[in-house]
């Protein structure tokens, strides 16, 4: 395996950038900072500007407002051919009539490099990405998952400044996608280069990233660490698009005290925690925050459910339970000898502490889905 | 036993494609056996079987010089129309035009206006420039009539392009041009190589255009039609039988690469 001495990453900065087609804002005062070395996600469902933002950084898309900069230098002016990228398309794009040696060099006589350092620089990418006896197969004599590792390797071999990816992983069936899950995360480990990376698998993304960027109606809702945008999302439309939640409604009585109506239950705010949910109507509960076994306290909202449906995941069962208003909520539990499976129509009680409870705000900047 | 049973609807349709299949190459079960006679008049079904009418055809110099004619006329033609036909194409389809389906018409419309009135048109316009039998300026006209062909043909080639590879060669470091020409040229080759037998053979089998711009030479279709208006020998029929060979062989050819591409870039 090869070790660079030198990374290749550089840093990324989108500075207010704008993208209109006619009436329609693709990226709207988009700003996102990318550290050198650094490995960020944007994930958003179609629609949702993250592939906008990609095209506008490789150069086929021109903004329309704003500015885009590689390590401090403004790159919007370039062609793409000159702003030394590296980019991985869903669909490989290897070219069907060339060799994988041929495919992975390509970049590099396009720089006029040397013959033997050709060789010699085609070679080390194609170990990166073990495939280092195929340099003379045909892209359509290769796997998928191969394909996509040659198309990957052409895309570092002449050390772009930032690696774009664009749904690179969208083409392969589930098992071979967590396979290459963990090689982009061992690349991106051995090679310490920038990345870019564009998806609306949530999963993929908290798999991978150093950080996700979570696109709305073409600008960022949140940007944090993928722990954190799990555990705080920061409005419901974060909450709903990252792992599964459920979304609870409270509204504020008299004296501190924080009613949650499709639960039957309420709750009141201790002295320190007057700010909570200031100006916010819901909350977001992760079904795992949900529990049968908690003793009554400060902290903890117990209310009556009974269960509708369970599905067996494994480790895990998820219940679909039902509140004594009706509400539907989604609660999972690890098994255990100790932890019984409850039976369809059992009566139960089910507690959570405020501190797992996440309130939310509506949408960010007019990001009206929930 | 396990016994079919009768499947009339499937009866029925193997009959209407036999009858379809027979219409459609009945002229060629005609032609190539009458070709092989040694019969001085054109009769069937042929007896005296020889290849008296090939010897015929190779030894007569009006039959050869007209075969050469065609030829040239054919490349010529075949060349201006698929380069300006693959241009059209590139235009047409990458650049964002309002007037693209206007144009598209335009371009297309050879196909649907009578031969007779291009010819008269081309012919008048010739004469007003002097240009008139003349092998060269016949290429250019029978040029405007393969042209929509090659229109069709590369621009259908054109649509199956993805445009990723392209993009994928310029973020590699090409610029447009070397692009193009590494990305996607040679995906669209197979369908420019179909395109380019098609338009040889529009002008090398094309008789009302020759018939108007010529007057001195004969191209092969005009000296066919001067000797079926003649003697009817069987001549024509050897004639037709290279020519339906020649035909099957370059369509063939054209049809072998286009399938080759397609295997390659749909994997």
């Amino acid at each position: 395996m090869i070790e660079r001495d030198v990374e290749f990453g550089a840093s990324v900065t989108f500075d207010g950038v704008s993208k209109t087609y006619g009436a329609v804002k693709a990226l709207s005062d988009f700003n996102l900072s990318i550290q050198r070395g650094e490995f960020v996600t944007l994930l958003g469902p179609s629609g949702s500007g993250k592939t906008t933002a990609l095209n506008v950084l490789a150069g086929f898309v021109d903004a329309t407002e704003g500015d885009v900069r590689v390590n401090k230098n403004s790159i919007l002016g370039l062609p793409p051919e000159r702003r030394n990228i590296g980019m991985v398309f869903q669909n490989y794009s290897l070219f069907p009539h060339m060799n994988v040696f041929e495919n992975v060099a390509f970049p590099l006589r396009l720089r006029k490099v040397a013959q033997d350092e050709v060789k010699r620089r085609v070679g080390e990418s194609l170990a990166m990405v073990q495939l280092n006896d195929f340099g003379d197969r045909m892209p359509n004599q290769l796997s998928g998952g191969q394909r996509q590792r040659v198309a990957f390797a052409r895309a570092i071999v002449f050390e772009p400044s930032v690696l774009l990816m664009d749904e690179p992983l969208g083409a392969l069936d589930l098992k071979l996608r967590e396979a290459m899950q963990l090689e982009i995360k061992r690349y991106h480990k051995q090679l310490g280069c920038t990345i870019l990376f564009v998806t609306h698998d949530q999963g993929e993304a908290l798999a991978l990233s150093d950080r996700i960027a979570v696109m709305g109606e073409g600008r960022i809702v949140q940007i944090d660490t993928p722990d954190r945008i799990y555990d705080e999302p920061n409005s419901k439309y974060v909450a709903d698009f990252i792992g599964t939640t459920n979304i609870v409604d409270f509204e504020r009585g008299p004296s501190s005290i924080i009613r949650f109506p499709a639960l039957n239950a309420e709750f009141e705010l201790q002295e320190n925690d007057k700010s909570w949910g200031q100006g916010q109507n819901s909350i977001s509960l992760r079904p795992e925050k949900l529990h049968r076994d908690i003793s009554p306290s400060d902290h903890v909202i117990i209310f009556d459910a009974s269960v509708e449906e369970y599905l067996f995941l494994g480790n895990i069962i998820q219940y679909s339970v039902r509140t004594t208003t009706g509400k539907t909520l989604l609660f999972q539990e690890h098994r255990g000898p100790s932890v019984p499976i409850l039976a369809r129509g059992e009566s139960l009680k089910l507690a959570f502490s405020i501190n797992d409870a996440r309130p939310l705000d509506e949408g960010t900047h007019g990001s009206g889905h929930t | 036993m396990n016994k079919k049973p009768f499947n009339l609807s499937k009866f029925l349709l193997t009959g209407y494609f036999l009858v379809v299949i027979l219409y459609l190459v009945f002229p060629i079960f005609i032609v190539i056996p009458i070709s092989f006679s040694n019969n001085p008049f054109l009769r069937f079904p042929p007896s005296n079987l020889g290849v008296l009418w090939y010897e015929t055809y190779f030894g007569d110099s009006g039959w050869v010089e007209a075969t050469l004619l065609s030829l040239k006329v054919g490349l010529i033609a075949c060349v201006v129309s698929t380069v300006v036909g693959t241009l059209a194409v590139l235009v047409l389809e990458r650049q964002v035009l309002r007037s693209k389906n206007l144009l598209t018409y335009f371009i297309t419309s050879p196909i649907i206006v009578p031969h007779i009135f291009i010819s008269l048109g081309m012919f008048i316009f010739a004469i007003r420039l002097g240009i008139e039998d003349n092998a060269i300026t016949l290429a250019f006209a029978h040029a405007t009539i393969a042209f929509p062909f090659v229109f069709l043909i590369v621009g259908a080639s054109h649509r199956q392009l993805d445009p990723t590879y392209e993009r994928a060669a310029r973020v590699l470091g090409a610029g447009p041009v070397r692009a193009f020409f590494s990305a996607a040229f040679p995906s669209l080759l197979p369908g420019i190589v179909a395109a380019a037998v098609f338009s040889f053979f529009v002008s090398f089998d094309e008789l009302i255009i020759a018939e108007f711009m010529m007057s001195g030479q004969q191209t092969l279709p005009m000296r066919i039609w001067a000797d079926l208006k003649l003697e009817m020998r069987p001549t024509i029929a050897a004639v037709s039988s290279i020519l339906i060979v020649a035909s099957i062989i370059g369509m063939g050819a054209a049809e072998i690469l286009r399938r080759r591409s397609v295997n390659i870039s749909n994997n």
